[in-house]
């Protein structure tokens, strides 16, 4: 994991200080409140529904015990004693004091983290695969890329007020893991003709209003190329996307309007200009990143632990816990363990102080003291030793974060919606809740293979509703909540965006068309086919005929 | 309205010219429209320094070829969120090495200061109320840069 020096720490005290410089002259009327909300969306503080909410960074979804036991004495004493985990690998607080916001930045700087730019038109948290350098299928581990373009945008002058948020994600991997095809920019480590690994340069996908794949703008781009090109894509947005409608004001719409290839044009231009300026990266800054990131495991090659095969064997919980939520590691003898933040009755991607500590602890004991965060809401223990699996298990267990769904239909990305945040059209916790109910054992779950279920509470996507297999929409009308459901959206390599199945449906019924939908799934699907290839293989309308059959849809 | 240049408050000896009012000499300050319009002739008179104010919409490629004939280009910022300017402002200095003064007027406010002499900007209009004790501050609230600068050419990474 990366390790502050002198200046990264001197940055973020300093921003902490300017920070609470502003919000105190907020405070005694010196700024305006129209000056002061971008000041602090760019240190992540929303004023939301019923107070402020503060997003706090983990860079890349990366995060140490220390700073995990840091959050949970925040959110003791500054909040209501929990934390929610975001589809950005960010953590946010819904319920800090404005005026304590200072303090909690303060505290968040004595552990090498902070808020800067989780929110605002600038550029925001880069995120990447939360199974990054312990993968199989692994082409480059993306993190020291995403190190640099971290401290690239941190505080970037030029870019602190563009067109409307910018979201970077970095995938390292064969699979796609980080949704790269939705985000503003997106860049896959390639390796190239000549066997040197660079990136593919994707730019323009995005969820929300528009949802649209991003466009390849360029093929090939040489590591040292990095941050040149990301500053010729961001200077070219800045002077030309549009600020005249904020729903028009993503790049993806300067993209589509302009056509990608004139927009290529002027980015390789501007590029042109300035790839050999000292900007250009140098393979000492590339080889010092990534000795931040070398592997915590040795290569055992013992093959499997005999101990985790006897309790895999006779013990059917812990089979079902291993077969869903653990994954091979790169290193044989070793396992990566998702610790399920979706057990039923909680809503999904939120932690108590007391799990935070708990996981505290547990990461110190069995993953060198490492947390990773993932953009579907649950967290990692990447490099756990196969024969501390069974133990591990059973702790987690103990505190509720051992449910076996990961990838599974109660492995729901949701946002805050209606309950806490000012934007939402509509609940989408409860709705998330009721799924949940909807299998009364855990064991139905088990019969539905990887189907993936994403809510969100309005057009904003925060839920990315729009990737998921099912994807759910809170839309308002005349003040009641309806949902609208799409089927078929996919998040990852072969990425696609859901098919409206129809008219929105009432509140009352909403989960009752998923149930439909899900039991056209079991009737129609073949032996071990994911819902993705049934729903392409029989189409959009028998789970249109029958979710509308017993449901009364407006 | 005060001048802050080279951190000093220092007399603003520049004379903004009305679209309609008649050319006269001296060190003037017209809008980008009337520049476009007026060019040659302003060119041509006999004698003084001519500036221009742009807004964040005005294309600064179309001022590459005249640049060397320009004194001075004022950044009105309209809207005090309007990043564009950043990015002119860079372009202006990097891509055609603008030497005149590179001005910031309008709604800007002081907690961007730093990222604009950062992106070229070496003087601010600013209202009279404004002090150079909090020009100063304002300067100095973030020490550590990461990108490249006016006021630091060498990203960190360089200078580690």
């Amino acid at each position: 994991m990366y390790q502050y020096d002198a200046f990264d720490q001197t940055l973020i005290e300093e921003r902490a200080a300017q920070f609470r410089q502003q919000t105190t002259r907020y405070l005694n009327g010196a700024l305006t409140e129209e000056q002061y909300l971008p000041l602090r969306l760019q240190n992540g503080l929303y004023i939301q529904l019923h107070a402020p909410m503060l997003r706090i960074a983990i860079p890349y979804g990366q995060l140490n015990s220390e700073q995990l036991r840091k959050l949970a004495e925040i959110s003791e004493k500054y909040d209501k004693g929990f934390g929610h985990f975001t589809t950005r690998q960010n953590i946010q607080l819904n319920w800090p004091a404005l005026e304590q916001v200072p303090d909690i930045l303060d505290e968040l700087a004595s552990v090498q983290m902070h808020a800067i730019q989780t929110s605002g038109n600038c550029i925001r948290n880069v995120t990447t695969d939360h199974l990054a350098g312990v993968a199989q299928d692994e082409i480059e581990d993306p993190r020291p890329y995403c190190e640099i373009i971290r401290q690239w945008s941190t505080l970037h002058p030029e870019f602190a007020f563009l067109p409307r948020k910018f979201k970077i994600a970095v995938n390292g991997a064969q699979q796609d893991r980080a949704a790269i095809q939705v985000h503003d920019i997106g860049l896959q480590l390639v390796e190239g003709e000549n066997g040197e690994v660079g990136f593919t340069v994707l730019v323009g996908g995005g969820l929300g209003r528009t949802p649209i794949l991003g466009k390849k703008i360029r093929e090939f781009l040489a590591k040292e190329d990095l941050l040149t090109y990301l500053e010729a894509i961001l200077r070219i947005y800045n002077l030309h996307g549009r600020r005249d409608n904020k729903y028009k004001a993503r790049i993806k719409i300067l993209v589509k309007e302009m056509g990608i290839d004139t927009f290529r044009e002027l980015v390789e231009e501007e590029w042109n200009r300035i790839k050999d300026s000292s900007l250009k990266l140098t393979s000492e800054e590339i080889q010092r990143m990534r000795s931040y990131f070398a592997p915590q495991t040795v290569n055992h090659s013992t093959g499997d632990d005999e101990q985790f095969k006897h309790h895999y064997r006779t013990n059917p919980d812990f089979a079902k816990w291993v077969d869903k939520n653990l994954v091979e590691h790169k290193n044989p003898g070793y396992q990566i363990v998702y610790v399920s933040l979706k057990a039923p009755n909680v809503p999904p991607g939120d932690v108590t102080s007391e799990q935070m500590r708990q996981i505290a602890e547990l990461a110190d004991q069995y993953n060198g003291g490492y947390i990773r965060s993932t953009h579907r809401q649950d967290l990692v223990f990447s490099d756990v030793e196969q024969s501390n699996c069974y133990e591990l298990w059973q702790a987690l267990e103990k505190i509720n974060l051992a449910t076996a769904n990961i990838g599974q239909v109660t492995d729901m990305i949701c946002c805050p919606g209606l309950d806490y945040c000012a934007l939402a059209n509509a609940t989408s916790i409860p709705i998330a809740k009721e799924i949940n109910l909807l299998f009364d054992s855990i064991d139905d779950v088990h019969d539905l293979n990887n189907l993936t279920i994403n809510i969100s509470g309005c057009m904003n996507a925060c839920g990315h509703h729009d990737v998921g297999n099912i994807g759910i929409l809170g839309v308002d009308k005349k003040g009641e909540e309806w949902y609208q459901i799409t089927l078929g959206g996919n998040a990852s390599n072969e990425a696609s965006l859901g098919t409206r199945l129809g008219p929105s449906f009432h509140r009352r019924d909403v989960v009752n068309a998923v149930d439909s939908i899900l039991n056209v799934y079991v009737e129609e699907r073949l032996p071990e086919e994911p819902f993705l290839e049934t729903f392409k293989r029989i189409g959009l309308d028998p789970f249109k005929k029958r979710a509308y059959e017993i449901n009364q849809a407006a | 309205m005060k001048l802050i240049k080279q951190h000093k408050i220092i007399e603003d000896s520049w004379i903004p010219l009305a679209d309609d009012a008649p050319l006269s000499d001296g060190q003037i300050i017209v809008s980008y429209a009337r520049w476009q319009q007026d060019k040659d002739k302003i060119l041509q008179r006999s004698s003084g320094q001519v500036g221009i104010t742009i807004s964040a919409e005005d294309d600064v490629n179309s001022l590459a070829e005249a640049l060397d004939k320009i004194a001075l280009i004022c950044l009105q910022f309209d809207k005090f969120n309007d990043g564009r300017s950043f990015s002119q402002a860079r372009w202006l200095k990097d891509k055609y090495g603008f030497k005149g003064e590179l001005r910031a007027s309008g709604a800007f406010i002081q907690d961007q200061i730093l990222a604009l002499l950062k992106v070229g900007i070496d003087a601010f209009a600013v209202p009279d109320d404004f002090t150079l004790e909090t020009f100063q501050s304002a300067m100095h609230e973030v020490s550590v840069q990461y990108q490249t600068s006016a006021l630091e050419p060498t990203p960190l990474f360089r200078r580690r």
